[in-house]
């Protein structure tokens, strides 16, 4: 089967023509797009000078001019700048669980999303990068922003071998330190690590001052526990075999869960990053492209 | 069955059983599964374990209940309890009226009903309910085991208390007869429980000492238990009036009559009491009278009606605690005159009698007299008379003989005389038939020879009248002929006076419903003794100035029970003759309510009473007189003619004295339950029944299973743990 019909699912990809990606922040870029530049006042496209009027905002002074001549100007410019996309995919073998009720396993889930956002920045000329990841950095594919750049992408998720634990804390640092220009860094895992550490990592990225969205792909059997009958649990990851009566234990379970999730998805929110839980049974365009919609209202 | 008990280990088994049994799946959120494990393992356990239990307990409680009946361990204990068996209440309730005996105002009756209620609620589905009202006869109120309490209840509600005694044997014999039918009848009523409430009034228990009454209590003894419900515990006085009548038996318009009534006092204390007298409803007397402690007061008052008819006359005593035994009647039939009739077997021989029944010759005559010769003994409506004299009346033929026992059938008084002219045979054989109307045998004409008049020291009432009167002739004139009579066999006959030779001068029996005198010399001085010469009269006595006052004397003693039948006591059936005019008319019988304040004669029409008719004689019988009171029998309807009738108390049941319980035999010995918490202590002693508990137990521990595996998996359950136990979520 061809990589591209395997992760771009035609009836997402139709879904998502039309929507641009926008990140959130303003991130640097080398041309000028849809994205506005942060680099005010230093832009390549400089705009005019304007003379300071009470209730200006004081951060568009330009202090040079003010230095030189005493006169308080402002630096106008309206810019736009190319995006930069970094796919951070997780292969861990946690992200390999399928449960009963879902059509994918949570890899799956997650290359076909990774595939469809490259597909879409692709498609408006910014570029994207991909790095896969269990216990270490398995791949990493620099950003490009050339169509058949894509291609190279997917081989490199099919090639990701899902099977060692996950270490996120180290390896968040690591690309941190390894993602030079600022961007849109897109997390795309279970995130099934050490909360404290992982949160770590990630707060290094803000650092980095790349906006993170952040993918929770978690399996319905995660987030509901459909079991009955006794069942013996056998851990992924190097955890062990557990034998439960899930009936009795459901509710203590789904607690300890929610109370993880909520933790990663109040510390996520609270840096300013972007959450966004997403169940492996729910319909991959519609929640892409209701979730892009909404980040859209939320960037103009 | 009891291996029904190893079911219990079916949800060991399951549990066991489903530990082997599990599914294996991958988990990648191992880490908050084993967090949950962690913090729950202990309640979780706690949990199974608790369930495991309420449902290895439902299994075992089943097994228990489906093996009960077979257990021999229980049924041993039980003894005599044979478990699941259902138990057959005999209630039987002393009807005797000394239990109107009111205690704060209930009665004993009502208290005894009570309890009886109370049992019957009490007591579990199944058990079989009958009712003895416990009179004089018995009353089998619910004679075949009732199941519906509703039912049985209702009958205890209206049961009414009947104003007579109780017959303890005969009830032992009535109940004894209903729990061998309830056995052969109702064999899973394996028990039978008898329950008596009495007041244990001597009167009635006196006879359980009797060996009848014993035999019938040995015999109940051995296939029921006995629980004696005392509901006389208060020590209890108590006045009466025991006795009330006229000072003569038969009662003319305008004449004084002295009625005499008697107060009896059972308590042991004196008492000052009103008597006060009634007579047709109003008040006609009152008099203050002390009544010794357990002795007996006399009343008298003075009577006159004026109007001939029925009256009715009470005694009332202020009410005590006893009202039955307050109040006694008296009905009494006013006549214009009695009528008296005279059949002289020979012209004259009556003739002295005839003056002697009314020698005042008062206006109207006190009695009315007719002579009239021996063939009017047929010709005549005897009923219209209230005695008969019949003077030297030669023979008499069963026609005769037929229409003088009809006579003394309805009350009559008969007075034979003897004389000349009497044939001993034809007497014999006619007048000492199936239906005697002679109280002796005539044996012999006595031999010629002078006898006197033997007072016989005065024993009979009508001597008892002559006592003093020794030298007023009575005793001094001579009889020279007379007729030897002899006792006849079966009889009861009494003689009143004697012949100086140790015969007979006058005889007196109650037949039937009437008394016959017979006077064994002639009545007048017609008779003459003609083997003499010169002839002499049989007797000079007739001739003598007092005659009239033996013939006074006479009269009230052959009339005596002429109304006997309309003054009976309580249970003794009312019966009359009725009168050719009212023959085809309806009768109705109005009885007293019941209600000890009621007017005695009720404004209701009554119950029809068939009246039945053979030959030329009607009569009637109504046998529910229970009450006591005056009951009225009302002819047509508008009413054309009544007679009154008084139905007193037989006031033995007066007497509250108690029986002494240490006297009772041995099956009645059992403890006696108080009155005041009486079924809770039948309860007690009844067999413990297990079967139904153990259902009970198993259906609430079903729903207490259901009930805990929802709670266990709900999340208010857990919400609730976490408050309580401050396990945070």
């Amino acid at each position: 089967m061809e990589l591209s019909q395997k992760y771009l699912d035609p009836q997402t990809l139709a879904r998502l023509e039309g929507l641009k990606l926008r990140a959130r922040h303003i991130v640097e870029g080398y041309v000028a797009g849809l994205h506005r530049s942060p680099f005010q006042g230093f832009s390549i496209e400089f705009a005019e000078h304007r003379e300071y009027t009470p209730g200006d905002d004081l951060r568009y002074v330009d202090w040079k001019v003010f230095g030189r001549t005493d006169k308080v100007y402002l630096k106008q410019y309206e810019d736009e700048t190319n995006l930069v996309c970094y796919l951070v995919l997780d292969t861990s073998e946690s992200m390999r669980y399928r449960g009963p009720n879902a059509p994918l396993s949570k890899l799956e889930f997650a290359q076909c999303i990774a595939a469809s956002l490259a597909w879409l920045v692709l498609t408006q000329q910014d570029s994207v990068g991909l790095a896969t990841f269990d216990n270490e950095v398995r791949h990493y594919v620099r950003p490009a922003s050339n169509p058949t750049h894509l291609q190279q992408l997917l081989q490199v998720m099919e090639s990701a071998d899902a099977g060692r634990k996950t270490a996120t804390g180290p390896i968040f640092h690591d690309l941190a330190e390894r993602l030079k220009k600022r961007g849109v860094v897109l997390i795309l895992s279970d995130l099934f690590d050490d909360v404290d550490s992982m949160l770590a990592g990630l707060k290094h990225f803000r650092h980095r001052r790349h906006d993170v969205i952040l993918f929770h792909i978690l399996d319905p059997a995660e987030l509901d526990f459909p079991f009955h009958n006794p069942t013996m649990f056998k851990g992924l990851e190097q955890m062990p075999e557990v034998l439960a009566d899930p009936r009795s234990l459901r509710e203590a379970y789904l607690r300890e869960f929610e109370s993880y999730r909520r933790r990663v998805e109040s510390a996520t929110r609270s840096q300013q990053m972007d959450y966004h839980l997403m169940r492996t049974d729910t319909n991959l365009g519609l929640a892409l492209s209701t979730y892009l919609a909404a980040r859209m209202q939320q960037v103009k | 069955m009891l291996l029904w008990g190893l079911a219990a280990a079916v949800p060991i088994a399951i549990h066991l059983w489903s530990r082997r049994r599990y599914q294996e799946v991958s988990w990648a959120a191992m880490e908050y599964l084993l967090a949950a494990m962690r913090k729950n393992s202990r309640r979780i356990r706690v949990e199974q374990l608790l369930l495991l239990l309420v449902r290895v307990s439902i299994l075992l409680l089943l097994g228990i209940a489906l093996a009960e009946p077979f257990w021999p361990f229980v049924s041993s204990l039980g003894g005599a309890f044979s478990l699941g068996s259902n138990t057959h209440w005999v209630l039987v309730i002393d009807g005797s009226y000394s239990m109107d005996y009111q205690t704060e105002g209930k009665s004993r009756f009502d208290a005894a009903r009570e309890t009886a209620s109370q049992i019957v609620a009490e007591a579990p589905q199944g058990d079989g309910f009958t009712l003895v009202l416990m009179s004089d006869p018995p009353v089998s109120v619910i004679a075949d085991p009732a199941f519906a309490a509703e039912d049985v209840l209702d009958e205890i509600k209206t049961l009414e208390l009947r104003h007579g005694g109780a017959n303890l044997t005969a009830t032992l014999a009535e109940v004894e007869s209903i729990v061998a039918a309830a056995h052969d009848k109702h064999r899973r009523l394996e028990q039978t429980r008898v329950c008596l409430f009495s007041d244990m009034g001597r009167t009635t228990w006196d006879a359980v000492t009797t060996p009848e009454a014993r035999a019938s209590a040995g015999r109940l003894g051995d296939q029921a238990s006995f629980a004696l419900f005392d509901m006389g515990r208060s020590q209890a006085g108590n006045l009466a009036v025991v006795d009330l009548q006229l000072e003569e038996p038969l009662v003319t318009v305008g004449r004084d009559v002295a009625l005499e009534a008697a107060v009896q006092n059972f308590g042991e204390e004196v008492l000052g009491l009103n008597v006060e007298l009634y007579v047709d409803g109003q008040g006609a007397g009152k008099q203050l009278v002390d009544v010794a402690a357990e002795g007996r007061a006399a009343v008298r008052f003075n009577l006159r009606f004026d109007a001939p008819g029925d009256h009715d006359v009470e005694v009332r005593l202020v009410s005590d605690r006893l009202p039955i035994d307050n109040r006694r009647f008296l009905s009494v039939p006013v006549r214009e005159s009695i009528r008296a009739l005279c059949v002289e077997g020979s012209p004259g021989s009556a003739r002295l009698v005839a003056y002697g029944l009314d020698p005042f010759q008062s206006q109207p005559p006190h009695v009315a007299w007719q002579i009239v010769s021996e063939s009017a003994i047929l010709e005549r409506n005897l009923a219209e008379y209230d005695c008969i004299f019949l003077c030297n009346v030669a023979r008499f033929g069963p026609d005769e003989s037929a229409v003088l026992a009809d006579f003394l059938e309805q009350g009559g008084g008969l007075v034979f005389f003897m004389g000349d002219r009497v044939q001993l045979q034809s007497y014999n054989e006619y007048l000492l038939g199936e239906r005697r109307v002679l109280p002796a045998r005539l044996e012999e004409l006595a031999p010629a020879g002078q006898y006197f008049l033997d007072p016989l020291d005065y024993r009979h009432s009508l001597a008892a009248a002559f006592r003093g009167n020794d030298r007023s002739g009575m005793f001094t004139l001579p009889t020279f002929r007379y007729i030897r009579v002899g006792p006849i066999e079966g009889g009861a006959a009494n003689t009143a006076l004697g012949f100086s030779g140790g015969d007979a001068a006058l005889v007196e029996e109650k037949l039937m419903g009437g008394r016959s005198l017979l006077v064994t010399t002639a009545a007048s001085e017609v008779s003459m003794d003609r083997s003499v010469d010169p002839p002499l009269p049989w007797t000079i006595l007739p001739t003598w100035r007092n005659y009239p006052a033996l013939i006074q004397e006479m009269l009230p003693l052959a009339v005596s029970r002429r109304d006997e039948r309309r003054n009976v006591t309580v249970g003794t059936p009312l019966r009359d003759a009725v009168d050719a005019a009212h023959r085809r008319l309806p009768l109705f019988l109005a009885a007293p309510s019941g209600e000890t304040d009621a007017r005695p004669i009720p404004a209701v029409r009554g119950r029809r009473v068939p009246v039945v008719t053979e030959g030329d004689a009607s009569r009637w019988v109504f046998g529910d007189t229970y009450q006591s009171g005056v009951y009225e029998a009302r002819f047509g309807n508008p009413v054309e003619a009544m007679r009154r009738y008084a139905v007193n108390v037989d006031t033995r049941e007066s007497n509250l004295e108690r029986f002494d319980t240490e006297l009772l035999p041995s099956q009645f010995q059992t403890e006696l339950p108080s009155s005041e918490a009486p079924a809770q202590q039948v309860a007690s002693t009844r067999p413990p029944e297990l079967f139904r508990p153990v259902l009970m137990c198993v259906l609430l521990l079903v729903l207490l299973e259901t009930l805990l595996a929802w709670l266990f998996a709900s999340t208010a359950y857990t919400r609730l743990r976490g408050w309580m136990f401050g396990v945070s979520t």
